[in-house]
């Protein structure tokens, strides 16, 4: 087996995982989100030194991954538009499409966050960190991190009722 | 209570996981990555050296912590570095691109000493970068250097205005990881793969390998961006020429030259590199992080003021008691968040905003003296007759930086130019130059270090909560105003000094007016720089006026967030058009 191949193996582990985060992060950019997942994994393949344990494996991918979308941010702006919704909507069902919604509405309730109550909820809800991971990479106790947690939720329900009650206003 | 509460995270914590799971790849997406990216990585894994690279940082190894059986991987890639090495050393010339990075990765020490007079070290083995950077149009100060030890996990940098070495904590700083990285390092930051072509040369009776390195700039066209001279005898860089980024002062045009040795020995110490040994050291580590429970809330409250602001305005910044240079900013947007780093800042993308520098001269130049004390009307009609001397400006697509033209008095040598680019000038980014930057700055950073909610004193400006963040022999103080849209009224920034702790700089707002749109803001910004007393030099102060205009979408003047029309202008001129 090649370290070619082993590349392959955390692909097929992770991928689904990776290019979900990513669209998400993307409002649903499909065709941006196939693209910077690929240099997650390349990414991953040449700087695989950083990678401790196997457990770790999509925490770690999830964390290129955050950094990558951070990237592509700093270029091009979150393309919101009804171009990229149609594209991730096409032929999807109307189950589907709701959730599609819902996510980019998700997306946009944290990109309006603070970033430090952003990347908190991510680390906790997407990467998957146990509050003492997350202490541990902060220099703080685990109940500092829990108490900022909770302000997080907080923030994040406030802003996306606001954004649902916009929205229906709207409709 | 409890109960509510419980569900109401459960509600969070689904809402989140469900949107990150939601968009699903289609299976021949999944099937074309998949391949792309093996194939990548088989041709890195190809290429001359890789594998012996990746083992020589001790990467391969760790890949055994993923499953036993990738222990194989690291035998593979030995053998393949063992066949890589033999193949470079039989392989008669031409020298590839390859072979270069490839010997650049086996120096101890690299030396390289640039055209604009900085000089950089870089030793991988050490855990060594050093750099010394000498302060641009002025004899007065000493160069700046900063001396990184990875392996201690410290940074030493010598501020020759300062006259002062900060001592950091450089334990999260990653090492690059080969020493082509540190030192060429040039492909990763435009964003795309450079085409190369190979020239033969010679240079002072040299046979030298020149390798160019195109990519596509922001119009389309071809664009050189590095030239690097090698010798196919040591198969090492002798001289590499590159494009200066947008943000990087120009010394000699749009490029730098580096001229590279490789000696056998490199500093040990910022000392080593001409830093005297009785400059005073303020060590800036961070403590522990240690946040008072009552700070974050307020930081909260800040942050939301701050996100509460208008996005649609002008600015016009002067002063009334010199004549000194006027700024006026326009933004018709809102500026997007950018991710977590330990300073983050907002992208401009996708909003437009234009920001115009004007001199404004003594009587002497009547043509370009404004009558002070102005209001800010006067000075908006007093810009009108002027051109400015410096424009930045982002249309939402494209990145402009114009200087010049200058008034004919001008001393300044260099020609007008207009710097189109594709990536972000961070000359542009709401800083200082912005109400957001200068009224919450707490809203722009992440809180580190030790943070303390200050006791109420007369010496805090009336109203206000103070807010203490201090690293080390650093301390920064910041007092709101929670009834003025927590304003930061004052921010003061204090170094410890052998004597106690010693007022650096300070910002203080006053003049609070209410905009028709209901946000506060600041008037008046009075900025104290204080110098080191050591050196005798005084304190200085300067009163800045600040107007701010909500403005409609319509009301912008017209065409001022046009870059094609000032591109067309600046060729009709003949300045100097450079692209990246």
């Amino acid at each position: 087996m090649t370290a070619a191949s082993d590349i392959g193996e955390l692909f097929d582990r992770h991928f689904d995982d990776v290019f979900a985060y990513i669209a998400f992060r993307l409002a649903g950019d499909l065709h941006a989100a196939s693209d910077i997942a690929q240099e997650v994994f390349m990414a991953a393949w040449r700087d695989c030194g950083r990678l401790r344990t196997p457990d770790a494996a999509r925490a770690w991918l999830l964390g290129i991954a955050r950094h990558k979308v951070a990237d592509h941010f700093r270029t091009r702006p979150p393309e919101v538009g009804p171009g990229r919704a149609a594209e991730a909507d096409a032929g999807s069902s109307q189950a589907d499409a709701g959730a599609h919604h819902r996510a980019r509405l998700v997306a946009a309730a944290l990109r309006k966050l603070a970033d430090h109550q952003a990347d908190l909820l991510e680390d906790k809800y997407i990467r998957g960190l146990s509050v003492r991971a997350i202490a541990q990479q902060r220099d703080t106790s685990e109940k500092a991190v829990e108490s900022a947690l909770s302000r997080a939720r907080e923030a994040f329900r406030r802003t996306y009722e606001s954004l649902t009650k916009a929205e229906e206003a709207a409709r | 209570m409890n109960a509510n509460n419980n569900n109401d995270d459960d509600r969070i914590e689904a809402l989140l996981k469900d949107a990150a799971g939601t968009f699903t790849p289609a299976p021949e997406v999944k099937a074309a990555a998949r391949e792309h990216v093996l194939a990548a990585a088989q041709r890195e894994e190809g290429k001359p050296g890789a594998a012996q690279q990746r083992d020589s940082m001790g990467v391969a190894a760790s890949w055994r912590f993923l499953r036993s059986p990738w222990r194989v991987a690291g035998a593979a890639s030995a053998a393949l570095a063992a066949l890589v090495f033999l193949t470079v050393i039989l392989w008669p010339s031409p020298l590839t691109l390859a072979q270069v990075r490839e010997a650049v990765n086996t120096v101890d020490w690299i030396h390289i000493k640039y055209d604009n007079g900085n000089e950089r070290w870089i030793s991988l083995t050490h855990g060594i970068r050093a750099e010394i950077t000498p302060l641009a149009e002025s004899d007065r100060y000493d160069d700046n250097v900063d001396f990184i030890d990875y392996s201690a996990g410290l940074i030493y940098r010598y501020v020759g205005c300062g006259e002062v070495i900060y001592l950091r904590d450089a334990s999260k700083w990653t090492m690059p990881t080969t020493a082509w990285e540190a030192t060429v390092g040039l492909f990763e930051g435009y964003r795309q793969i450079p085409k190369t072509e190979r020239h033969g040369e010679i240079i002072e009776g040299r046979k030298l390998l020149r390798f160019d390195n195109y990519v596509t700039d922001a119009f389309g066209e071809r664009l050189l961006i590095t030239q690097i001279w090698a010798d196919p005898a040591t198969r090492l860089p002798v001289k590499i020429r590159r494009r200066v980024p947008t943000h990087e002062p120009r010394t000699n045009g749009n490029f730098k030259t580096g001229i590279y040795t490789f000696p056998e020995s490199g500093p040990e110490s910022i000392y080593d590199l001409g830093v005297r040994r009785n400059v005073r050291v303020l060590d800036t580590r961070r403590p522990e992080t240690d946040v008072a429970e009552q700070v974050m809330p307020l930081v909260e409250e800040i942050a939301a003021a701050e996100g509460r602001f208008i996005d649609h305005y002008r600015t016009i910044e002067w002063k009334n008691d010199q004549n000194d240079p006027i700024e006026v900013l326009h933004v018709c947007g809102q500026a997007v968040l950018k991710d977590s780093t330990d300073h983050p800042h907002r992208d401009y993308a996708p909003i437009r905003a234009r920001l115009d520098h004007y001199f404004n001269l003594s009587s002497e130049h009547p043509d370009y003296h404004l009558p002070l004390p102005a209001t800010a009307d006067e000075v908006l009609a007093w810009t009108a007759t002027q051109t400015p001397v410096s424009i930045y400006l982002v249309d939402g697509q494209r990145y402009y930086s114009q200087d010049g033209p200058f008034p004919p008095y001008f001393t300044k040598a260099d020609p007008p130019r207009l710097h189109v680019s594709r990536h972000g000038d961070p000359r542009l980014l709401p800083g200082d130059h912005w109400p957001n930057g200068t009224q919450w700055p707490l809203a722009m950073r992440k809180i580190t270090g030790r943070a303390q909610v200050l006791a109420p004193s007369s010496e805090a400006p009336p109203g206000t909560i103070g807010i203490r963040i201090e690293r080390g022999d650093i301390r920064e103080d910041f007092h709101v105003d929670p009834t003025h849209d927590f304003i930061c009224i004052r921010k003061t920034y204090w170094e410890k000094h052998a004597e106690g702790w010693y007022r650096r700089w300070e910002t203080t707002l006053s003049g609070l007016a209410q905009l028709p749109t209901g946000q506060w803001i600041a008037t008046k910004k009075l900025d104290y720089r204080g110098r080191d007393p050591d050196r005798n030099i005084r304190p200085s102060e300067h009163t800045y006026q600040i107007d701010i205009t909500p403005l409609a979408p319509d009301e912008f003047p017209p065409g001022i967030f046009d870059g094609e029309k000032l591109l067309e202008e600046a060729r009709e001129n003949g300045y100097r058009i450079e692209t990246y």
